[in-house]
């Protein structure tokens, strides 16, 4: 992972940092997780709060899909949470990618640092989104949304590779670089097991770092245009997104993800896509 | 009395013995030359089996909008040069089956296979092992469960290509 923050104010802050690489549809996979976390309970242990709702726009089996997810993370007392320092995320089995043609381009991660957005091409984004953190300035917290892009990564040992770019701007610019690749999962759950180290981020020295406290992702075609050559012109489409199964599985789609805070406290949530409801013949 | 009764009893396992010497050599004949005149109501002819190695290559683009299953038609060369039919069926990320028919001269072979998928940009690559399921023509026979293939699909424009490999039973 490789994180840069500065200060609005000048005061530089300037961070890099690596981790190891986490799954990879982690990144946007996280988002979409996390959205997919559907509801969870009170926290038993600690103070923090998970909601997670995930759906499928559309909705129909056996066609092509946008995942859709938000994420919400508070705290029983109303204090702004701690940070997020890991994400693991399952997606359930059944959903096809390669007969989507979601990331028919791939992102160098070296490329997003450098360049920023540019620096990949528009072919290789797979999901959008909002990120909401706050900002501890002093006693004063100061909410910032950044957006979110998901890119289709280099593949590691044949398999998908996942980076969440995000980039704020006011107050703190930051730049945020997720990496996260799918690996084999077990039971429902098949290869889209996400882990991610999220990097923390600096505000202000003796200051608390940034805190995540809501997410919006979309995982699929939704909101994506890419460009291909036709006849000597570039064109617009909109890409194929991951395939349903043409039968729901029994129980629905599950998802499941587990959190891990600054604080030490560790959320496991489970969402369910229920099956769509069966129209009555007439 | 007895004597007599010997010599009939003799010359009856003397004849039956004959008659199944013929029999055994009319059907000797006709398993040896493998069911040469085909004609309604004859009884079921031995077959003999021969091992041939098949080659083919296919390439192929997409027959109808792409959903879990992708349907692609195409040509076949190698061993045997025809039409193609293939169903690309995927159960997941990383999993999921080929089945292939080749329409050639003299009839039809179809395989399938359980295929292990992954993605790189726009290609995606699908190989595994493969195993006659039907066969008509003078592939009726043919049989086999060990033929490699491994396919890559554009994932923009959803054209194929396919390699197939190993020996066949016919």
């Amino acid at each position: 992972m490789t994180m840069r923050s500065t200060a609005a104010n000048g005061a530089a802050l300037r961070t890099r940092a690596r981790a190891g690489v986490a799954s990879a549809l982690a990144c946007s996979a996280t988002l979409i997780c996390l959205a997919v976390l559907v509801s969870l309970p009170a926290a038993s242990q600690a103070a923090e709060i998970v909601d997670a709702k995930i759906a499928f726009v559309p909705y129909k089996l056996g066609a092509s899909t946008t995942i859709t997810s938000n994420v919400k993370i508070s705290t029983v007392n109303g204090e702004v949470p701690p940070p997020l320092v890991k994400i693991e995320l399952q997606f359930p089995k059944s959903l096809s990618l390669i007969s989507s043609n979601l990331g028919l381009a791939i992102c160098d991660a070296r490329n997003l640092e450098d360049e920023g957005q540019t620096g990949c091409s528009p072919n290789s984004r797979i999901g959008t989104g909002t990120a909401h953190v706050a900002v501890p300035f002093g006693p004063e917290i100061v909410n910032e949304a950044t957006d979110m892009i998901a890119y289709m990564g280099a593949p590691v040992h044949e398999g998908v590779t996942m980076i969440l770019y995000g980039e704020g701007r006011t107050p703190v610019y930051a730049q945020m670089l997720l990496q996260g690749s799918l690996v084999a999962g077990d039971g429902p759950f098949n290869e889209l097991l996400l882990t991610s180290n999220l990097p923390l981020i600096p505000t202000l020295p003796g200051a608390k770092d940034v805190s995540m406290i809501s997410m919006q992702l979309t995982l699929g075609p939704r909101s994506l245009k890419y460009y291909k050559r036709v006849h000597g012109r570039t064109v617009s489409f909109h890409p194929r997104g991951l395939v349903l199964p043409p039968a729901c599985p029994g129980g629905g789609f599950p998802f499941t993800s587990t959190l891990t805070f600054q604080d030490g406290f560790v959320r496991h949530i489970n969402v369910v896509v229920p099956c769509p409801k069966r129209k009555r013949k007439h | 009395m007895s004597v007599g009764f010997t010599s009939i009893v003799s010359r009856r396992r003397i004849l039956s013995i004959l008659a199944a010497m013929v029999l055994s050599t009319v059907v000797g004949t006709t398993a040896s030359t493998g069911a040469a005149s085909p004609r309604a109501g004859d009884a079921p002819k031995a077959h003999i089996s021969r091992l041939q190695t098949v080659t083919q290559r296919s390439r192929m683009h997409l027959a109808s909008a792409p959903g879990v299953t992708i349907k692609e038609v195409g040509t076949t060369a190698g061993t045997y040069n025809g039409t193609v039919v293939a169903y690309v069926t995927s159960y997941s990320v990383s999993r999921g089956s080929l089945t292939l028919t080749a329409y050639v001269p003299g009839g039809t072979l179809t395989v399938r296979g359980e295929t292990h998928n992954h993605v790189a940009g726009s290609i995606g690559y699908s190989e595994g092992v493969a195993r006659v399921i039907r066969g008509t023509g003078k592939f009726a026979h043919a049989s086999s469960n060990s033929l490699r293939f491994h396919a890559q699909i554009n994932r923009q424009n959803f054209h194929a290509t396919a390699e197939v490999h190993g020996q066949v039973s016919l």
